[in-house]
Formats: structure tokens, C-alpha cells, sequence
């Protein structure tokens, strides 16, 4: 059994402890092992690099060492925390002067950008594979119509190439399409949630993430579906945001592989936006 | 007003080569807020080369990006127009410029409580944020219904080497201020 060094980051520990519980669920059904990386800190998400470049450099940098202590993969679920260590990594083992730099800045840690950073997507089907889930799933999600919502930083990775796509990805889409779900075609992939605005504008998130649901409304689908934290936590705050309309609920990937596994889902209580009519629509097999 | 030495400024602390913009607009075409912007951002680059660093440094427009990066993705010269938009804030706030101040202040915020717990304190950096700009009631009801699911995080999450942590901030002032001199 293969066990994935694990970088929760601030989001999986807090706001989305859903998402730790669904994928841990869903982890252990196809046994895949995961270690948290001891003593993990944040990886200076944007306000890192943009107050200072190297205070970003050095905040991911710090858990890319603990990482290099431990093994040779990094699984770091979050978009942002999975963004910001991939650029890390990569800067650091090409740039001879940064990493002397943030080197002096870690010590005693050292880090050298050799751990291979890895997402949610890449871990399932590295590990598990589209024709695994659809022979193990319990449950028809034949009549769920869901949207795939990749959000901006989990491709868009800047001077280097990304694991799928940049503007146009589908890796998502085909382990949706294994669990059964009926799955839309749509274009707001890599339409940006308002990001990091939700407290300093709140209206500019409130029109970007509507936009967004007004869109997967219009193709009726049942749900949204992402892998990241942040655009899940800005489409579900919707209600609050000041939405009056109707808000379709919105799923972390995992959450689709719980309802095809096991026909419920762990996080139902933390959703914001109701699940319940959606879960409904679950048959089994 | 023009300052023929911005240009190289920009490039030298960026890396990009902002020069070789021939306006296309793909930056401008693609972007999610440019209606919340006072100038476009093909306009900013080309306000770089001409050298109109006040037009620049005191637009609304580089405090507006998201940072998705959507501009910089589509770059046909390879321009990361978002990185670039990123350094410009660094200078504003250097030079006391700033259109907007609330996005540099949740950044310093947000980092003041990784520089002291090792992770994002949420409820910590949201209470300091709201006294920052004394309005404290304005999301009461959005911050109940995320306590109420369990979605804020009460306490902070400390790390265990708060001591490093604090060390790695230090250490990158300290360089700073070296390199500076």
C-alpha cells in the first residue's frame, strides 16, 4: 500500500474539514496510506508573494523540506497550497542563487525542490484510476447532472508546464464521468470565484461567484463540482454574499466518489448551500 | 512625468520582458474584473514603457486583480502580466501611491498571524482586519452561519517551531534590508 505524504494546509483544518473527512473516506476504501506532514505551516498563499516574494518563497519552502525528509511525494489537496509549492519547488532547484537564499533563511532546514508536488486529481488517478472507480462504485449517480469547476490556480501554474491543460483541462471531468454522474459541458472551467476579495470587496466576489452559479443554473445542472477550497468556500457563501436567487449546492471531487461509494456524504452539515435534494436523487445500484 | 527608467525597473524586478507587448489586448479581452478597473491592463503595460510611472503606480487597476493569472496564460510575448501587476504593488506601497489600501492590509494581517502561530489564525485575522477598518458588524450574520457550520476556526493552530517561524521572517527582513543598502 502506497502512503502519500499529506499537506493539509489552513483550509482542510478549518473550513473545509469536510474535505480532509470525504477524501480520508474515500482514501481508505481504495487503500491509499496518508502520513501528515509533521509540523506543516502555511504556505504563504498570495499574501505571501505579494507583500514580499521571498517571505512566499521561504513560507512554502519551509514544508517542501519537511517533505523532502519524509519521501519523494507531496499531496497537497488544497489549489493554492498545491500552486504555490509546485512554483516553489521548481524555482528553487533551477535557481542556484534563490536557493542559497532561502536556504540561509530555513536553516537549520534545507530544502533542494526535489519532491514531486502532487494534487487531488493527479493522486486519484495515479493511485486508483478511472476504470477501478467505475467497477468499485455501490451507487447510481446516473440522474445527478453536475458542472466541473477546476477554479484558476490549480493549472494556470506560471513558467512551467501544468498536469493538464491550462485553459481547457479535463482530468476532473473523466473521474466525475467514472463515478456515474451525468456530466455538462460547460464554459466556466477556469472562471475565477472572486478569490482572496471575499472580505476586502465582498460585492466583486459576490458578482463573479453568481455569475458562476447563474451559469451552471442555466444548463440545469444538480450541482458544482471542484477540488479547491477556496471557490468552494466563495460559490457556497453565495446566501450570505447577498444572493437572493436559487444557489445550486456545491461538491468538493471527493464528495462525488463518497456519494458513488458509500450513497451519502460525511459533510453534509458543513455545506452552506443544502445538499439533501441532490443526495435524494442517489439510487442504489 | 515620463521616467524612462520605470521601464527598466519593472523588468529588472520582475524578470519579464514587459517590452515586448505589441497590444495585443488578450490580456484586457480575458480578464474577469476589468469592469472594475480605472485603466485596462494592456494600457498599464503600455503606460510601463512609456514610462508614465504615476499613471501607473496610482491606478485602481492593479489593486482590482484577482490574480487569477487568466492574463498572464494567454500572453502571446509570455508576459505574466498578473506578476508584473503584483511588483507594481510593492512599489505603490513603497512610494505611498496606493489607490486602495484594504487588499495590502488583509495581506500584512494575514501573514502577521502565520509570522505568529505558524498557520492562518482565520478568526484572528478576520477580528483584526474589521477593527482595522472599525466595522466590525457589517458580516455578523455571514460569520454566525459559518461558525454555525463549523467553517471558522475558533483558535489558532499553532505550530510546533513557532520559534523557526519567527526566525524565517527575521532572517528575509534582515536580507532585505542588507540588500537595500
Amino acid at each position: 500500500m502506497i502512503t502519500l505524504t499529506y499537506y493539509p494546509g489552513c483550509s482542510l483544518k478549518t473550513s473545509s474539514r469536510f474535505y480532509e473527512e470525504s477524501f480520508k473516506a474515500v482514501f481508505s476504501f481504495f487503500g491509499i496510506g496518508h502520513k501528515e506532514l509533521e509540523d506543516w505551516s502555511c504556505c504563504g498563499a498570495s499574501a505571501g508573494r505579494t507583500i514580499d516574494e521571498r517571505i512566499g518563497y521561504a513560507l512554502a519552502a519551509r514544508n517542501l523540506a519537511l517533505a523532502e525528509r519524509e519521501g519523494h511525494q507531496l499531496f497537497a489537496p488544497c489549489s493554492a497550497c498545491y500552486n504555490r509549492s509546485m512554483i516553489t519547488n521548481s524555482n528553487i532547484r533551477d535557481d542556484r542563487e534563490l536557493r542559497e537564499e532561502i536556504n540561509k533563511a530555513l536553516y537549520p532546514l534545507q530544502c533542494t525542490g526535489t519532491v514531486e508536488v502532487k494534487n487531488i486529481i493527479e493522486v486519484l488517478h495515479d493511485h486508483v484510476g478511472i476504470e477501478t472507480i467505475a467497477q468499485r462504485i455501490s451507487y447510481d449517480l446516473s440522474s445527478i447532472r453536475v458542472v466541473p469547476y477546476y477554479g484558476c490556480v490549480l493549472t494556470r501554474i506560471m513558467k512551467m508546464d501544468a498536469f493538464d491543460d491550462k485553459e481547457d483541462p479535463t482530468s476532473m471531468d473523466s473521474l466525475i464521468w467514472s463515478s456515474g454522474m451525468e456530466l455538462l459541458n460547460w464554459p466556466y472551467k477556469m472562471e475565477c470565484c472572486g478569490a482572496s476579495k471575499t472580505l476586502t470587496n465582498k460585492d466583486m466576489t459576490l458578482k463573479l461567484s453568481a455569475r458562476i452559479m447563474d451559469m451552471a443554473l442555466s444548463l440545469k445542472a444538480d450541482a458544482i463540482v471542484t477540488p479547491c477550497p477556496l471557490c468552494q468556500m466563495n460559490l457556497d457563501l453565495l446566501p450570505y454574499l447577498g444572493r437572493t436567487e436559487k444557489n445550486l449546492p456545491v461538491l468538493f471531487l471527493t464528495e462525488v466518489l463518497e456519494l458513488a461509494l458509500f450513497g451519502t456524504l460525511k459533510g453534509t452539515g458543513s455545506h452552506i448551500i443544502p445538499v439533501d435534494e441532490m443526495v435524494k436523487k442517489v439510487k442504489k445500484q | 512625468m515620463d521616467d524612462l527608467g520605470f521601464l527598466h525597473e519593472v523588468e529588472k524586478s520582475t524578470g519579464e520582458k514587459v517590452s515586448t507587448c505589441y497590444q495585443c489586448y488578450k490580456c484586457t479581452a480575458g480578464c474577469p474584473v476589468v469592469a472594475d478597473m480605472d485603466i485596462y491592463p494592456h494600457r498599464i503595460i503600455r503606460h510601463i514603457i512609456l514610462g508614465n510611472r504615476d499613471t501607473v503606480l496610482t491606478s485602481k487597476t492593479i489593486w482590482t486583480c484577482l490574480q487569477c493569472v487568466t492574463c498572464s496564460v494567454r500572453c502571446p510575448n509570455d508576459i505574466d502580466v498578473a506578476g508584473v501587476f503584483d511588483a507594481l504593488r510593492k512599489i505603490s506601497v513603497r512610494e505611498g501611491k496606493m489607490a486602495e489600501k484594504d487588499t495590502w492590509r488583509f495581506d500584512e494581517i494575514f501573514l502577521e498571524s502565520v509570522r505568529r502561530h505558524g498557520r492562518l489564525h482565520e478568526m484572528e485575522a478576520i477580528l483584526r482586519y474589521k477593527i482595522d477598518k472599525k466595522d466590525l458588524f457589517s458580516d455578523t450574520k455571514m460569520g454566525m452561519g459559518m461558525l454555525k457550520k463549523g467553517r471558522i476556526g475558533l483558535l489558532p493552530h499553532n505550530i510546533k517551531d513557532r520559534k523557526g517561524m519567527k526566525e524565517i521572517f527575521k532572517k528575509i527582513e534582515d536580507e532585505k534590508v542588507r540588500g537595500s543598502e
